[in-house]
């Protein structure tokens, strides 16, 4: 019997049997892995707050031998989820993170870069006015932490350093491209390529989302686009959480800022 | 599907919400042994229960007349609709004989991860039957969704929705149970008890 106390995000819950629930955490250490959660529907002790998708704290797992499948304990949020509910662009975008993220993440393999996306991003979602940038930053450290990222500085053929007011860019090609190798592709501003480059570093996540957050919507949308296009063609299936948020938009229900939620 | 009887029961049994294989087995085990009038009269009601019930065309609950007993009993109070998740919701609600209006039964909440989308509850109905009713009856809407993300989503929903037409939208308060301890109550029930809190 083996027990680990481990930080961790709910990507998704949901009914298993009578009164417990099947819970998928992503954690640092020990990746994303699914875990039963007995008399949790019943239990307000062990699991206080509830198990939403983007509660994002300390779990206590265990399991029986190495390949059994894991139990979860106890859950104790650090982060005020129970709120979600009381914001629907909030709640949208927080499903949307653990979506794509549950989706996206296939292997149990350990990866705490990719936990510190994700708890940076439902932690600042939670905390703050939901914003698309922060939902950009999120998708190109996801990208680069499966080694999905597309190149963003320098031609994915040759190597060379890309630099122009507008530069090719091609999804199924690895990314940028210089002019002789992009000749025929669709071009993106130079500028969505810097905020690109910019939202992905690991240091001030602030500064980032605030560049992008204070773009054109043009060059927003171009954004959105791009990571989109690289994004689109890894999921196994179209996001729910996404035609969720397609779904309450006519009604004027989620705030949603023209053309660059994602 | 198992040729054998009993195997066929339990497995049959076993898709039930919350019935496991042993609880399945048990369960047909018990059957077996029952006497021939119980089992006869079992397999009635499992037959009647669905070839009569329907959902109400006001409502949305289940029932067998097309207008279930509580919408077209004239001494309930018109002017407030109670809106339940689910049928079993209305019944613990009615059960407590404190509340004498209408009930809308929504059959689910929003939840975006299980594909559940305002299209897939029972909400244009709801909106049909606020129109209807006109201005002058409907006054209030009680959103009786469970407090977790999900029930206070729908709600939230709902009150975006129906709050323009000119009809009050409340919700069931949260928080400490009644009957417990303060000290016991865990940090959310806290929070949501203090921020529902109200003036006495
Ligand atoms: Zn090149
Ligand atoms: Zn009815």
């Amino acid at each position: 019997m083996s027990q680990a106390r481990t930080p961790a995000v709910v990507l998704q819950a949901s009914p298993l049997g009578e009164a417990d629930l099947m819970v998928v955490l992503l954690t640092p250490d020990l990746g994303k892995i699914r875990t039963a959660a007995k008399n949790a529907r019943n239990s307000k002790r062990r699991f206080a707050g509830g198990l939403p998708a983007g509660a994002l704290g300390e779990a206590t797992v265990s399991r029986r031998r190495e390949g059994a499948m894991w139990r979860l304990d106890a859950f104790r949020s650090v982060a005020e989820v129970s709120g979600l509910g009381r914001d629907l662009t909030r709640f949208a975008y927080v499903n949307y993170l653990c979506e794509l993220t549950d989706v996206l993440v296939v292997e149990p393999e350990p990866e705490a870069r990719r936990f510190a996306a994700l708890a940076e991003a439902v932690g600042e979602t939670l905390r703050s006015t939901p914003r698309p940038a922060v939902m950009r930053r999120f998708e190109l450290r996801l990208l680069d932490s499966l080694g999905l990222l597309p190149a963003l500085d320098h031609c994915c053929v040759c190597g060379e350093p890309t630099s122009a007011s507008e530069i090719a860019f091609s999804s199924g090609r690895g990314g940028t491209l210089c002019v002789v190798h992009g000749a025929g592709s669709p071009r993106v501003p130079a500028q969505t390529l810097a905020l690109a480059i910019a939202l992905q570093r690991d240091d001030d996540p602030e500064s980032a989302w605030d560049a992008a957050s204070a773009a054109s919507p043009a060059v927003r949308r171009a954004l959105r686009d791009l990571v989109q296009s690289v994004v689109r063609p890894q999921l196994r299936r179209p996001l729910r959480s996404l035609e969720f948020l397609a779904a309450l938009t006519p009604r004027g229900a989620v705030n949603r800022t023209p053309g660059d939620a994602p | 599907m198992p040729a054998d009887p009993l195997q066929r029961l339990s497995a049959l049994l076993g898709r039930l919400p919350g019935i496991g294989d042993k609880t399945a087995l048990r369960l047909a085990l018990a059957i077996v042994k029952s006497d021939p009038e119980y089992v006869r009269a079992l397999s009635e009601a499992l037959g009647t229960v669905h070839n009569t019930l329907q959902l109400c065309t006001q409502c949305c609950d289940l029932t067998p007349e097309p207008v279930c007993e509580r919408c077209s009993d004239a001494k309930r109070d018109g002017s407030v609709i109670c809106v339940v998740a689910q049928p079993q919701d209305r019944m613990a609600i009615e059960r407590s004989g404190v509340f004498r209006g209408l009930y809308h039964v929504l059959h689910g909440v929003l939840d975006p991860l299980g594909g559940i989308g305002p299209s897939d509850l029972k909400i244009e109905p709801l909106l049909r039957r606020l129109e209807a009713s006109g201005e002058t009856q409907v006054e209030e809407l009680i959103v009786a969704t469970s407090p977790n993300v999900e029930g206070d989503a729908t709600a939230l929903y709902l009150s975006k929705l129906i709050g323009p037409l000119g009809v009050k939208v409340s919700r069931i308060a949260s928080g400490v149970a009644v009957g417990g301890e303060l000290e016991y109550a865990d940090v959310t029930t806290l929070h949501r008890a203090l921020e529902d809190r109200r003036r006495l």
